[in-house]
């Protein structure tokens, strides 16, 4: 059986009350029991920022695949109008359903979609096996007083009505169904519910205690409240009233803790109402929304925990208290006696004398309380989601075998195509719409290319090409992926700009580097759906910093993004480079952290890349992949450069005269070319004939240095300066000379080892990680920054070179592109990963459980941004 | 900043509009942070500068040409 499970209840602003911890909790059930039973998560686009949370929380439940996100043109809330867009995305998302063929539906929370943009029709687009969880009818009895909502609960109860099974949460939920929506009883099922196993008991120090009440501004024992304080079904003032009727000497010992999410207006509305009943500033502390984590801890230690409601479906707060064993009175009234189950500890709601009575009562009567403890721990173990999972998972087998065979899927999107197209003639929508509904069904219902895609950014190689070490590895590895493709995969490259977000296919560079010649065709943005990957292999940190929401978004409909790293060294040397740089390098890790993973081009990298996560504590909701791979040395697969520079054929001649040590890289603070030089002077003005060849071209912050080099008095004599010098001729120069230098102090992996080592020369390192990692024993090393310490270590090298006891470097290993480009491949692909940066469940881009989605005052992500 | 979010809440249908446009496709923010500064234009000529058929990829121009073909024969 398929089980096809709408979270929107998770998503919406319910998932801050209790229809939102039920619809999680009850589907992570369904998840964990589901058997042989297949299990589809469906989440609604028009929350971006719910979905990765919910990925996460469903981590080790479910494959990823297995979590299916659509989109629709909104918005579609009622209460601002929005009825063309509504009807599009009621059909948009129905023909989504459908295009699953799923056995059963289940709707966690159907009446939503009044004041956000949920879409939660039934039978709007084509009729499917629906299930739909059953919390309560209050707007029924105690209707909302927007104009626009009875229309809107009207229609929702026909959708309601159309469900095949209803699954109610509780006994009174069911029967309120059933009495006043006359359903037929053997199609609503009690399913019940539990509250979360978090919530549970647990020993807090002295110190964690006095932590949790500063945190929260307690200065005395409290009685615990926790609801939304805006809703006056939650009662809170009577809580308040009967709070204010204790004894004062017993009321002076106390406070009132407010628990639950306010919205702006609803604080000094609920402040107003304290005082009214009579209660001091003091006396009451407003914590807002907290998360689980703190809401345990202060159920746990709270004095009392009271539930006044007038109104429950189930109670879920209730329940949570008593699993932590807190001592809980409620109101005795709907679905509350049949969670808290002890007439001693109810009282009635209506009656502020009776809650003023049993609050004296819990706070004074010790023996009370531990009965009440006791009690409620032993009730709260008969509530569990297993058990509800299997009740729910055990009514859709019932609604499946007499729902017959499974819905096709054949013509799902040509109906759709139709019917869209005829809500859009009637409203004569503008053509906006038109796109935006074509946007949604594309993404919705992809197109039928076989296969997935493997998108491989080349931002800097397609448009400007910097010509710097990155872009070599970019066109070496992407010449081996568009060979040699991952199975299953089609490779495409793209590229960004930084004045927008969102990725092109590369069509025209893709032509010239493949040496193809055909018309280019228009290059429009990439069409990316679940399953595919993004790899991030060139390097421009303004694309990627303006991508942060994009990367956000194609991670929401599935596709994995990964990017590459090829060194940390602006923020672990910021003085030798730009004014910037560092920062710029702080913020483009810090949104590819957010990716699904990383790879780095050393294992000294990764190291490095792991302790800046640390130094950063880098949040995730989930999991952060980190591999790391070495990158490929044979020049013919690299995609040489070619070119000769002037001079080139005498300076190859004047290197045969004698010892010739060779320096190769851009000429940069970083790489030390000031201290070989220095040594190197030395060295001359010793009487030593050897030769200083620098193969590289000037980069920043050395300008005195390349004024020294091109005034030095030994230049063209004892010391070479080649730049612009092409691949295949930086070979002929490596076998021309006695010895490589390598004397940077920081490099992301250290080709030129292995350069050096296949053309079996000599290597004299500075002692880094990532020299030590490539050369190993096959290198002779070096430390100190002084030109003594280095002319010192030439010294011995030669006298070693002399007895032939210097270390060889031929027997270094290396690996092809080919190696390299597999590598890279096996670790996106199979999983072969290096370690996993650990998920904390949280979202940095959500704070104190506020998103940006929810609350139309906020400004939009991308203003926020800036 | 705050002048721009005052602005946007002027036209709360419009604001609501992009942002959801934002949400699904999020390369349109910087022309809609661009639009929001031009508070002459009205919200549907507004909501047609946020998003263009250039914008579609293969897959969904393909769409959105089938989308004005049955319209068309509709009428």
């Amino acid at each position: 059986m398929r089980i096809v499970l709408d979270l929107q209840g998770a998503q919406t602003a319910s998932r801050f009350r209790g229809i939102g911890r039920y619809t999680l909790s009850l589907a992570k059930a369904i998840a964990a029991n589901r058997a042989d039973h297949e299990v589809l998560l469906v989440l609604n686009g028009l929350f971006p920022h719910t979905i990765e949370l919910i990925r996460a929380a469903f981590d080790s439940l479910l494959p990823q695949d297995n979590i299916r996100v659509w989109l629709a043109p909104g918005p579609v809330a009622v209460n601002t109008g929005n009825e063309p867009q509504r009807q599009i995305a009621e059909r948009i998302r129905e023909a989504f359903l459908a295009s699953l063929e799923p056995d059963v539906v289940h709707v966690s929370s159907l009446f939503e979609g009044f004041s956000d943009d949920a879409v939660t029709s039934i039978g709007a687009f084509a009729p499917l096996p629906t299930a739909v969880t059953l919390y309560d009818l209050i707007p029924l009895t105690a209707p909302h007083p927007h104009p626009a909502f009875p229309e809107y609960y009207a229609r929702k109860l026909e959708s309601f009505r159309r469900a095949n099974l209803w699954l109610g949460i509780s006994q009174f939920s069911c029967q309120e169904a059933i009495s006043l929506l006359h359903l037929e009883p053997d199609k609503v099922v009690d399913i019940g519910g539990a509250a979360d196993p978090r919530f549970r008991r647990v020993d807090l120090s002295d110190t964690e205690r006095s932590r949790i009440m500063q945190a929260y501004g307690l200065q005395k024992p409290f009685i615990c409240w926790v609801g939304t304080p805006g809703d006056s079904r939650k009662n809170v003032a009577g809580l308040m009233q009967a709070f204010a009727r204790l004894p004062p000497e017993l009321r002076a010992r106390f406070q009132l803790l407010v628990v639950g999410k306010m919205l702006f207006g609803d604080v000094a509305a609920v402040k107003r109402l304290a005082l009214t009943c009579g209660l001091e500033q003091h006396e009451v502390v407003f914590a807002g929304y907290i998360d689980d984590d703190d809401l345990t801890r202060l159920y746990n230690i709270c004095r009392a925990f009271v539930f006044p409601s007038f109104y429950e479906g189930f109670g879920l707060p209730a329940l949570e208290a008593m699993q932590c064993g807190a001592p809980v009175i409620a109101s005795n009234t709907t679905s509350i006696p049949e969670v808290v189950g002890l007439e001693a500890a109810m009282f009635d709601p209506y009656s502020i004398d009776d809650i003023a009575s049993k609050l004296q009562r819990v706070l004074t009567d010790d023996e009370f309380r531990t009965e009440l403890v006791a009690r409620h721990l032993a009730r709260a173990r008969q509530f569990s989601w297993d058990a509800s999972a299997k009740r729910a998972i055990k009514a859709f087998a019932g609604l499946h075998a007499a729902a017959g065979a499974r819905p096709t899927a054949a013509t799902v999107y040509q109906d759709l195509i139709t019917s869209t197209a005829t809500v859009i003639g009637k409203k004569a929508s503008p053509r906006s719409t038109i796109i935006a509904t074509a946007m949604a069904i594309a993404q919705n219902h992809p197109d039928s290319r076989s296969g997935k895609t493997l998108f491989v950014d080349v931002s800097e190689l397609a448009q400007r090409d910097a010509n710097t070490g990155v872009q070599r590895v970019t066109r070496s590895i992407l010449k081996q992926l568009l060979e040699n493709p991952p199975s299953g995969y089609v490779v495409e490259p793209v590229y960004g700009t930084p004045e927008r977000s969102g990725y092109r296919y590369a069509k025209k560079f893709t032509q010239g580097f493949l040496q193809q010649d055909q018309a280019v065709p228009e290059e429009r943005f990439i069409d990316v759906r679940s399953g595919d990957i993004f790899l991030g292999l060139d390097l421009q940190h303004y694309v990627v910093t303006r991508n942060q929401n994009y990367y956000a978004h194609i991670r929401n409909l599935g596709a994995r993004v990964y990017f590459l790293i090829y060194d940390l060294l602006p923020i672990q040397f910021p003085e030798y480079f730009r004014v910037g740089a560092s920062e710029a390098h702080h913020k483009w890790l810090a949104v590819i952290s957010q990716s699904d993973g990383v790879l780095c081009i050393s294992l000294t990298t990764a190291d490095h890349y792991i302790n800046w996560l640390a130094e950063n504590a880098v949040q995730r909701p989930r999991p952060l992949h980190i591999g790391w791979f070495h990158l490929g040395a044979d020049l013919e697969n690299s995609v040489p450069t070619r070119g000769l520079p002037k001079d080139f054929q005498s300076v190859l001649a004047a290197l045969g005269k004698g010892p010739s040590f060779l320096m190769v890289g851009t000429i940069e603070p970083r790489k030390g070319y000031a201290q070989v030089l220095a040594a190197f002077e030395k060295l001359w003005d010793n009487g030593h004939d050897l030769r200083l060849v620098i193969v590289g071209k000037p980069g920043w912050k050395v300008d005195e240095l390349v004024e020294k080099l091109r005034r030095h008095p030994k230049l063209g004599n004892l010391l070479f300066w080649l730049q612009g010098v092409s691949d295949a001729d930086l070979d002929r120069i490596y076998r021309a000379c006695s010895c490589l230098i390598a004397a940077s102090e920081g490099e992301g992996f250290g080709l030129p080892l292995i350069e050096a080592a296949q053309h079996k020369l000599p290597i004299l390192a500075r002692d880094i990680p990532v020299f030590l990692e490539v050369a190993g024993e096959h290198a002779s090393y070096f430390n100190g920054r002084t030109p003594e310490a280095l002319a010192e270590a030439v010294t011995s090298w030669l006298e070693l070179r002399a007895q032939n006891r210097h270390p060889h470097s031929e027997g270094m290993p290396w690996v092809t592109w080919a190696q390299s480009a597999d590598r890279l491949k096996a670790i996106l692909l199979e999983g072969d990963w290096y370690k996993v940066w650990p998920a904390d469940g949280r979202d940095p881009r959500i704070r104190n459980g506020n998103d940006r989605t929810t609350q139309a005052a906020e400004p939009m992500p991308a203003f926020s941004q800036r | 900043m705050f002048r721009i979010a005052r602005r946007l809440m002027q036209h709360a249908q419009l604001y609501a509009f992009a942002k959801q446009a934002v949400a699904l496709f999020p390369f349109l923010d910087r022309r809609l942070r661009a639009i929001s500064r031009t508070g002459a234009l009205d919200a549907q000529a507004r909501a047609e500068r946020i998003i263009r058929v250039t914008d579609l990829t293969p897959h969904a121009h393909q769409v959105y040409l089938e989308l004005l073909r049955v319209i068309k024969d509709l009428q």
